[in-house]
């Protein structure tokens, strides 16, 4: 071979060895790649958190590895275990997130979600978002209000109670006026754990709640078994006229409210969370048809000792994104979730009753009165405070539940039920790490 | 050298390259599937309708299991009994049921992370189970019997244990179908080697033409050997076929069991539902919401029904000796490899002869 030939042998390979180069680097950049991503959402839900995850990656290209699992805190905690954490996951529970922050397990998004994207979040909600920590650690996915009491307007028509004595003496003239269901599989006594908590929020006040939701205050304080004592009072009346409802205890909480759309009706009032609309909306049979937000039942503010009840602080619950694993698709992830143009995407979906804590999603998304009420609460500057149990540790949580079946099932027990649940918090809460942060505002 | 002359040199080369290539292109593909149908006879026994086998036994005993707490409850005595022996028994089985499924791996991470989810809701099946137990024991009769409901609403709600491994043993039986009818166990598949076989078999009898025309010989006795380890290699390999018919005759065999167990279970269930209703009613007489009203209206009616024996063991049997079966003959792989390599042979063996004469009639 001539030198000249060898000339051009040398460059064409040099080319070549460019062009594949070139060819592998674009392939590189040219892939957005993947993020997995936990959640325990199936159904309807999973569908419209698949419209959000669907928009990500038709803006990025990034595509999602979705898993949906009811047993999210064993899956999540099995993968950490194995060393393959999801890269984001969508906790159900402050508490979980505040776990998992603590032991570092979680990363911080301070360098993820820029300041002026947190700011559409209310400042209560960059408190609980950071979970006790001077870090920010979720990003609030939908929430809801716990402190709520639904009724049917044409049945109820006096105007809304201001204080817990005038919630006491209303019962619509019916032997039973509360709808009540603590049947919950696997978890059965939470709706009442969401009674006692917000009993105890509004009577005892943010503080003392911030400090029992946290595991500082004992389950015998006396503030704390007054909580008890007025939901007895509330079910019993304030003569304790009213049989305590047992029953109760074999009603799905999502079956009592039919009841009160029923005619005549068996209940009157329901305590419950703003997700109960889907409940309502969902009853087939009933006289009057599917009942309908604003026509067929409103909701009013769960009312303090004193004061207007707007002024009142709310329990709410939030499912929150944290993310597990530091990639750029995760990273993307993360900063996409707390866009408004996320936050909209699933309010907006017809049915879907989910609620964004951003104060850039305005009314319009929200489809009835009744809605835009549970938004305007979660979105304005008033003080809100976490579910208390979803903030304890698993084993205070559940024997919280078991107490409160305990409890309807004879009042009578309520001093042994509180001596128990002391000692579970004794054993279990006093030696655990500090708990998130219970309320925000 | 005539130009005939060249030409059946040329010709007699020819066609001892396609006869040695012939073999190789029926022996290869032949080879695959009679390893690919031997394979799947392995993975099918060994694992697929081992699992699809597992998760129904499992939902069997889990339903028993069901039973058998609702009726110790129900009997009394529930301070010394607790939920019962049996109750016992039938969630140890259905645990090692379970965690044979989970060995088996048939569907994957998707399957792995049902079978983790349906641990988890059984932890909590038997932590309720415990509750109840414990309230009964204490003559706390409406919490033991709250628990109880909710222990059963796990077990047979919508997104419950046994719905979650009717969703699994789907998949399984999907997975199933895909191994029977994928790859070589595909029908068409056979054409990969029936097309070469044929083919060898025509280029035969063509040669045995050409040599009877250009060297006058009547026969060649090893290209007819050749040709009979030919039509016998293609019946060797055609076993694959067999082997499908066969496995589809298991897979048969295994639907059936699933359709049987599910009956069963289904009757097994609404024996728990019957004694569960017994125990619900006076509990609700003021109403305990829809959800209960109508359970206890749906399964209230007629006397007490008995619960079926397991016919776990015959039935897991019968899938065995179809498997058995499926698999008789898939041991021949070594017919293949004799067969093809003595129509080598022979091709070669029978073709020199002529060869020599050739070059004998040259010189």
């Amino acid at each position: 071979m001539t030198p000249r030939r060898t000339r051009q042998a040398a460059g064409l390979l040099l080319a070549l060895a460019l062009a594949a180069d070139a060819a592998l680097g674009a392939c590189g950049s040219a892939s957005p790649g993947t993020v997995s991503v936990l959640a325990s959402w199936s159904g309807a839900e999973r569908a419209a958190f698949q419209q959000v995850l669907d928009r990500f990656t038709a803006r990025t290209g990034i595509q999602v590895d979705f898993q949906g699992t009811r047993a999210l805190s064993q899956v999540l905690a099995s993968d950490i275990d194995k060393g393959d954490p999801p890269d984001v996951a969508m906790l159900p529970s402050p508490g979980e997130l505040s776990d998992y922050a603590q032991r570092r397990l979680l990363l911080p998004l301070d360098d993820v979600i820029s300041p002026d994207q947190e700011v559409a979040y209310g400042p209560q909600w960059h408190t609980l978002a950071r979970v006790g920590t001077e870090h920010l650690y979720g990003v609030p996915v939908k929430a809801d209000v716990k402190s709520l009491v639904w009724y049917d307007p044409a049945r109820l028509t006096s105007p809304p109670p201001q204080n817990l004595d005038l919630l006491m003496a209303l019962g619509g003239g019916l032997a039973s006026p509360w709808c009540l269901g603590m049947e919950a599989t696997p978890t059965s006594g939470w709706p009442g754990t969401d009674w006692i908590e917000d009993i105890l929020l509004h009577q005892a006040g943010p503080a003392v709640y911030q400090q029992w939701a946290t595991g500082r205050l004992a389950w015998t304080d006396q503030r704390v078994r007054d909580a008890w004592l007025t939901w007895g009072r509330l079910l019993t009346g304030p003569d304790g006229a009213r049989p305590v409802p047992r029953s109760a205890l074999l009603t799905g909480f999502g079956d009592a409210g039919r009841s009160m759309f029923t005619d005549p009706p068996g209940c009157a009032l329901e305590h419950q969370g703003s997700f109960i609309m889907a409940s309502y909306q969902g009853y087939r049979g009933l006289p009057g048809g599917a009942p309908v937000p604003g026509r067929d039942f409103r909701f009013f503010r769960f009312p303090g000792l004193s004061g207007r009840p707007e002024d009142q602080p709310s329990e709410v619950s939030a499912d929150l994104a944290g993310m597990f694993r530091d990639t750029p698709q995760a990273r993307s992830l993360m900063r996409f979730l707390s866009t408004d143009e996320a936050q909209r995407i699933w309010p907006g979906i017809p049915g879907s009753n989910a609620f964004s804590v951003s104060r850039n999603v305005g009314g319009e998304v929200y489809r009835d009165d009744v809605s835009k009420g549970i938004a305007t609460i979660l979105t304005s500057a008033g003080m809100v405070c976490f579910d208390a149990s979803d903030l304890m540790p698993a084993a205070m949580r559940n024997a919280f539940y078991r107490a409160v079946l305990g409890y309807l099932d004879d009042p009578a027990r309520l001093d042994t039920l509180l001596d128990q649940l002391e000692k579970i918090r004794a054993g279990a809460q006093a030696d655990s790490t500090p708990r998130a942060a219970a309320c925000g505002g | 050298m005539s130009g005939r002359a060249s030409t059946t040199a040329l010709c007699l080369r020819w066609q001892r390259i396609g006869l040695l290539a012939g073999a190789i292109a029926v022996f290869v593909p032949a080879l695959l599937a009679f390893q690919g149908a031997r394979d799947v006879v392995g993975t099918v026994g060994a694992r697929t309708s081992a699992a699809i086998l597992d998760v129904t036994a499992a939902q069997d005993a889990l339903a028993r299991a069901d039973v058998a707490a609702v009726a110790s409850f129900a009997g009394g005595g529930v301070e010394l009994a607790g939920p019962g022996q049996d109750h016992q028994a039938q969630i140890a089985v259905a645990s090692q049921d379970l965690a044979r499924a989970a060995g088996e791996q048939v569907t994957g991470d998707e399957g792995s992370r049902a079978l983790q989810l349906v641990g988890g809701l059984l932890v909590e099946y038997t932590g309720l189970i415990e509750h109840a137990d414990a309230e009964l024991a204490q003559h706390h009769d409406l919490l033991g019997v709250a628990d109880l409901w909710s222990a059963t609403r796990l077990l047979h709600q919508d997104e419950g244990i046994l719905a979650k491994l009717d969703q699994l043993r789907a998949a399984q039986q999907d997975a199933l179908h895909r191994q029977l009818s994928t790859g070589w166990l595909d029908r068409a598949a056979a054409l990969w080697w029936a097309l070469p076989g044929l083919a060898l078999l025509a280029l035969l009898v063509v040669t045995q033409a050409f040599l009877r025309r250009r060297f006058g010989r009547a026969v060649n006795p090893a290209l007819l050997l050749a040709t009979a380890l030919v039509v016998a290699l293609l019946g060797v390999a055609s076993l694959t076929l067999v082997v499908r018919s066969r496995l589809d005759a298991t897979s048969a065999t295994v639907a059936s069991v699933v359709l049987a167990r599910q009956t069963r279970t289904s009757t097994v269930d609404a024996t728990g539902r019957w004694r569960l209703a017994q125990l619900l009613s006076p509990q609700c007489a003021a109403g305990c919401g829809e959800v209960v009203t109508a359970f206890v209206r749906d399964n209230s009616g007629g006397p007490a029904r008995q619960v079926e024996p397991s016919q776990n063991t015959t039935e897991t049997q019968e899938v065995a000796m179809s498997l058995t079966a499926a698999g008789r003959n898939t041991n021949l792989e070594f017919l293949i490899y004799a067969a093809s390599g003595a129509v080598a042979l022979l091709v070669l063996v029978g073709m020199q002869p002529r060869f020599d004469e050739y070059r004998h009639r040259a010189r």
